[in-house]
């Protein structure tokens, strides 16, 4: 085995979960289907699984570390889920890819917005709170302009977060939320339109 | 003796990094700071910066590395070279890499000891490198790519092992050794990275340092962690403990030139104020020392 197949094999321990169990659960694990001969199974075997584990777990922690502040409000509105969901996020998507942070955050965001992968059902205002969160990561670059279309009034669901309370609490009323970003701006100006403009 | 001092005097020679200047105490800068580092401009003696930070900036970031570079002497500090992986360098990056080092024109740059890619997939952090014959050649053929791009001097830094991988032909400090003495790079000792790894797998980091090429140590690092468990995690969280401070200056009692020293907090970022007094002790430890004034 050489240094290239050796360096593949431990990528993909550290970042594949399901491999990893498979890898040092299953006793009759065959080295041809991972492209080593014997020896280098033997050899493979030899890693601390505990160690491999912890050291994953750190790059899980890693990433939502860093992609997590993009996205403040989701993370919020999900609570302690948040962290499980985007290792869920992180074991599905294309490892190829290097994303930053703030492309994590999109994707995860994204990932998300397949309703499906939410095992309970969420507040029906969380989805706006997805598209408001993806919207606001897409504002960058010397021009933007875009307008959201919510069904639930965002003050209202960020009022809610901010005090800890349910998102269910949030009723339903037609808010638009407007980025503009020219060049020499380094943030966007976001305006929020609410009607009508107070609770019924 | 005298043929090996020999030797290192023309290895010197031939690398440059005697004539590297001292840049002193560093701080390693993070945007929270962005505001604190103007104000406290004369107790910060240069900026290291995260490189891939600022290789595709947004109109946000080109303002504040013009402001950094205006302000300080900037040291690029790479992420994601992935100077160990036998698939090769990812040369999009390299190029970003050297327009970045071409704008900021920094008196040496830094990667690490590591690789964080293979072909297919991105592990998207520091991993170590099995110590191997073949890892050695690799990372040494990886360097000589790096050098059709950059010619401003390379120093390379030792990470933390979270894990150790079976297979191994020499230790640590040997490979540290070997691709020091077969490129033209300089050392980035990580002091609290040398002292994390000496308290997990329990060896003796003088020991380490009596293995090193010590006249190729350019820069430092020093930083705190945190425990959990019986373990030492770096994390970047805390004050620098006095074990790290310790063998700081352990390694400057034994005259290496070295030219600079950064404190490098990431987590748990306290005020740039804060920190002032870690910076005011490295540069302490410099003059005690004969390394910067």
């Amino acid at each position: 085995m050489g240094l290239a197949e050796f360096q593949q094999v431990l990528a993909t321990l550290y970042t594949d979960e399901a491999f990893r169990r498979q890898f040092f659960e299953d006793e009759t694990l065959n080295a041809e289907s991972l492209g080593l001969n014997a020896g280098d199974l033997d050899l493979l075997k030899r890693l601390n699984p505990g160690e491999v584990a912890y050291f994953s777990q750190s790059l899980v922690n890693k990433h939502y570390s860093e992609a997590g502040p993009w996205v403040p409000w989701v993370c919020l509105a999900l609570g302690n889920k948040a962290k499980k969901l985007f290792q869920r996020y992180l074991g599905q998507r294309d490892p190829s890819k290097s994303l930053n942070p703030r492309q994590h955050a999109k994707a995860f965001i994204e990932y998300l917005q397949e309703r499906s992968v939410l095992q309970e059902v969420p507040a029906p205002c969380f989805y706006d709170l997805l598209k408001y969160e993806r919207c606001r990561l897409m504002a960058e670059g010397l021009l933007y302009l875009n307008v959201l279309k919510m069904q639930y009034p965002l003050k209202d669901i960020l009022h809610v977060l901010h005090q800890g309370g349910d998102l269910w609490l949030v009723g339903a009323r037609a808010c638009w939320v407007a980025w503009l970003k020219l060049p020499g701006m380094q943030r966007p100006l976001q305006l929020i339109l609410t009607w009508p403009s107070f609770k019924r | 003796v005298e043929e090996g001092a020999a030797a290192v005097a023309v290895i010197e020679q031939i690398t440059g990094i005697s004539d590297l200047p001292v840049l002193g105490a560093g701080l390693g800068y993070r945007p929270a700071f962005q505001r604190d580092v103007l104000l406290y401009r004369s107790q910060i003696d240069f900026l290291e910066i995260v490189a891939d930070h600022y290789m595709c900036p947004g109109p946000q970031k080109r303002a504040e590395l013009t402001m950094l570079a205006k302000n300080f002497t900037l040291i690029p500090h790479g992420l994601n070279l992935s100077l160990g992986s036998a698939d090769g360098l990812n040369k999009g990056y390299l190029a970003r890499m050297a327009r970045l080092i071409d704008v900021i024109d920094p008196p040496w740059w830094s990667e690490h000891i590591a690789f964080t890619r293979t072909k297919n997939i991105e592990i998207g952090h520091l991993t170590p490198i099995p110590y191997t014959w073949e890892a050695v050649d690799v990372f040494c053929r990886n360097v000589e790519t790096v050098r059709e791009y950059i010619d401003v001097p390379l120093i390379l830094e030792n990470i933390t092992n979270m894990l150790q991988l079976p297979g191994a032909e020499m230790t640590e400090a040997q490979f540290i050794s070997e691709i020091l003495t077969r490129t033209d790079c300089g050392l980035l000792l990580d002091i609290t990275n040398l002292h994390t790894n000496a308290v997990n797998f329990g060896f003796d980091p003088i020991e380490f340092l009596e293995q090193l090429p010590l006249e190729r140590v350019v820069q430092l690092h020093y930083v705190g962690g945190h425990r959990q468990g019986d373990k030492l995690i770096d994390s970047h969280s805390s004050d620098t403990p006095p074990e790290v401070w310790d063998l700081m200056a352990e390694l400057l009692r034994r005259n290496v030139p070295v030219k600079a020293a950064v404190l490098e907090r990431d987590d748990n970022l306290p005020t740039c104020y804060d920190l002032l007094g870690e910076l005011s002790g490295a540069r302490e430890l410099g003059r005690q020392f004969g390394q910067w004034a």
